[in-house]
């Protein structure tokens, strides 16, 4: 019994010695440790180099010191390709960069991990092919996080969002029917869901669903995915080429949204005019650089058709006397809306509470435009790159709209002095221009405050503008005369102290805040 | 009661007449572009502008010299640059001016303060021969 124990001992041993015989030579000659790692070099030698034990003593001396250096090499790599498997987070993307060769390699040098790699490959390689053609399954996410594969946490939300592709082409093809059947109707309050109530400008956002769609196909294009070939873009939401929030604007443009559906920021202020559309204008809201001209009173401040002199005229008196004040009041937010700041009056029903409070008013960069052109207030001056400026007095007057109600509540002419007040949240005074003397008016000026006054409706002097408001810009006592400046942007006017007196019904002074 | 919805009905249609009584005259004219501007207001033509400075009720002469009382606009126009141009024109009715390359014909003056005037406005190659 002993014997043939030994006997077979001797004759594994011999046999294995037998296997590598051509190695060790070499091995012992370089005093290479390889084969002592695991290698099973015959096995890569039959496989991959066709050499066996037979044929290996054909070989010249030469030709054996190149097979080996070559089975040592390729051995080599296939040892840090096996190693790759016991690493934590397995990385997905180093484990698909091993080639055929290399997958082929390992199977030969170590038998089992390398078909452990190789079937981890081939279902990795399954798992990216059906990422890339948006048919990945929840069995694929399984895999991954089970073998703690690195891509596990990116390939479940790919996997999400591929769920979703159907549901948004369901969507899209949802809102293109709806769509068409608004424009049909020329309504939107035949449209169900959409009241056309005042305060109901949730129901137009309901109907397009613009800023949920809108969401989900920026998630799909958002930076935590980098999944090659993922083809959801914003596009599938469009409808005709436009986006539900375009469209919205389209049809708000074109009269035919519900009638009330503002005061959702930054919605657009209304108006009715024929032929005059929302249009986006980009541009500074001051004037910068060297190419700078102008006070930001006079750049800013071009009345256009539209009733609201008594509002320009204010902002530029304001503006005039303290240009911070405006800076200050409007601000610029990181979505490129406006933020604006005015005042409102406390109500005459409410006996507590300040007597002005603080209301911001957010909009955006979108003006009424016709032929291209602002329809209202515009600006003068551009940058040396032809980049519009002093955009503030526009940015202001959208927001004031916004603030009162629309375009068209600003429009039909009112009081400087309560504009100037809801500008600033101080008390305006009001003053007779007929008892109001040069003199008074340079010791306001001199005080800071802004001025503005307004001219009777049929002046004597045709050149002065009728029941229009204006600012001061100057007051001369030497030369006995006052400026006053145009909201339009031109035909100021210098007078004496008797032609104001005679052409101006009254004088509107607000301190800003320096009381 | 139904006198009372008679009555109503009496005031509202006074009312609508005396809203009626506004001043208009107008001379049909063609071509240009037409834009209409209110009082105290500025219309905008390429980089003219035009404002609306008064309506009036004054003595005119029309095309024909014959003397008239009627609608008169005061219009200031404007076109900016270096120097700035600007100018203001006594219109009727009916009228063409011209500054620089715009051509400028009144068609209509509507009411007086707060009134509306109707223009049609295109850009002419060359001042008219005097």
């Amino acid at each position: 019994m002993l014997k043939k124990t030994l006997y077979l001992v001797a004759l594994a041993f011999s046999f294995s010695y037998a296997q590598n015989a051509g190695l060790a030579a070499e091995e012992t000659a370089a005093g290479v440790q390889w084969r002592a790692s695991g290698y099973t070099c015959w096995d890569y030698l039959e496989q991959r180099q066709e050499v066996d034990e037979a044929s290996w003593d054909t070989l010249t001396a030469a030709e054996q010191k190149t097979t080996l250096a070559e089975a040592k090499r390729a051995c080599t790599e296939a040892g840090k390709s096996v190693k790759l498997l016991s690493d934590r987070p397995l990385d997905g993307d180093l484990l698909l960069g091993i080639d055929a060769d290399g997958e082929a390699d390992a199977k030969a040098c170590y038998k089992q991990e390398g078909r452990v790699l190789s079937d981890k490959l081939r279902i990795l390689k399954g798992i990216g092919a059906r990422r890339e053609n948006g048919a990945l399954t929840e069995n694929d996410v399984k895999w991954l996080e089970d073998n703690d594969v690195s891509w596990a946490e990116q390939y479940k939300e790919v996997h999400k969002l591929q769920a979703l592709k159907p549901k948004i082409g369901e969507d899209a093809a949802k809102h293109q029917k709806q769509f068409d059947k608004f424009n049909k109707d020329g309504t939107g309050s035949r449209l169900s869901g959409i009241s056309g109530k005042a305060g109901d400008s949730a129901a137009l956002d309901k109907f397009f669903d613009g800023g949920a769609a809108k969401k989900q196909a920026g998630d799909l294009t958002g930076s935590a995915i980098s999944g090659k070939g993922l083809s959801l873009k914003p596009g599938v939401m469009t409808t005709a080429g436009k986006s539900p929030e375009d469209q919205k604007i389209e049809l708000m443009q074109k009269g035919k949204a519900p009638p009330a559906l503002e005061g959702k920021a930054p919605s657009n202020p209304k108006f009715k005019k024929d032929g005059v559309v929302y249009q986006k204008i980009e541009g500074n809201l001051y004037a910068t650089g060297a190419n700078k001209t102008g006070d930001i009173y006079t750049m800013a401040i071009n009345q256009g058709q539209t009733g609201d002199c008594y509002f320009l005229a204010s902002a530029a008196s304001i503006a005039k006397q303290d240009p911070q004040f405006i800076k200050d009041s409007i601000h610029e937010n990181a979505d490129g809306t406006y933020s604006v700041d005015f005042y409102r009056e406390r109500p005459w029903y409410k006996f507590w509470g300040p007597d002005y409070t603080k209301e911001t008013v957010t909009v955006d960069n979108q003006f009424p435009t016709k032929g291209g052109n602002p329809e209202f207030n515009n600006s003068k001056g551009t940058t040396d790159a032809g980049k519009r400026e002093n955009m503030w007095g526009m940015v202001y007057e959208k927001a004031y709209a916004k603030f009162q109600g629309s375009y068209d509540a600003i429009g039909k002419g009112g009081w400087p002095g309560v504009a100037m007040t809801q500008i600033t949240g101080k008390e305006s005074t009001t003053h007779l221009a007929g008892k109001t003397s040069l003199a008074t008016l340079a010791e306001w000026e001199k005080k800071g405050y802004a001025i503005s006054a307004g001219s009777y409706k049929t002046p004597t002097d045709t050149s002065i503008v009728g029941g229009h408001a204006y600012y001061i810009l100057g007051v001369d006592t030497e030369k006995g005369t006052v400026t006053l400046g145009n909201p339009w942007g031109f035909k100021n006017v210098t007078l004496t102290e008797a032609e104001f007196q005679k052409n101006y019904a009254g004088v509107y002074v607000n301190p800003i805040q320096k009381e | 009661m139904i006198f009372m919805k008679k009555d109503i009905l009496l005031s509202a249609l006074m009312l609508v007449g005396l809203g009626g009584c506004v001043p208009v005259e107008k001379v049909p004219g063609s071509g240009g572009e037409v834009i209409q501007i209110q009082q105290s207001t500025v219309g905008t033509f390429h980089e003219l502008k035009i404002g609306v400075t008064n309506i009036i009720k004054a003595e005119y002469a029309d095309a024909a010299g014959a003397k008239k009382q009627g609608l008169i606009a005061v219009l200031t126009l404007f076109i900016d640059g270096n120097p700035p141009q600007e100018k203001d024109f006594k219109v009727h009715a009916g009228q063409t001016i011209v500054m620089g390359k715009y051509s400028v014909y009144t068609e209509e003056i509507r009411g007086t303060s707060k009134g509306l005037v109707t223009l049609r406005i295109e850009e002419v190659s060359k001042p008219p021969a005097r």
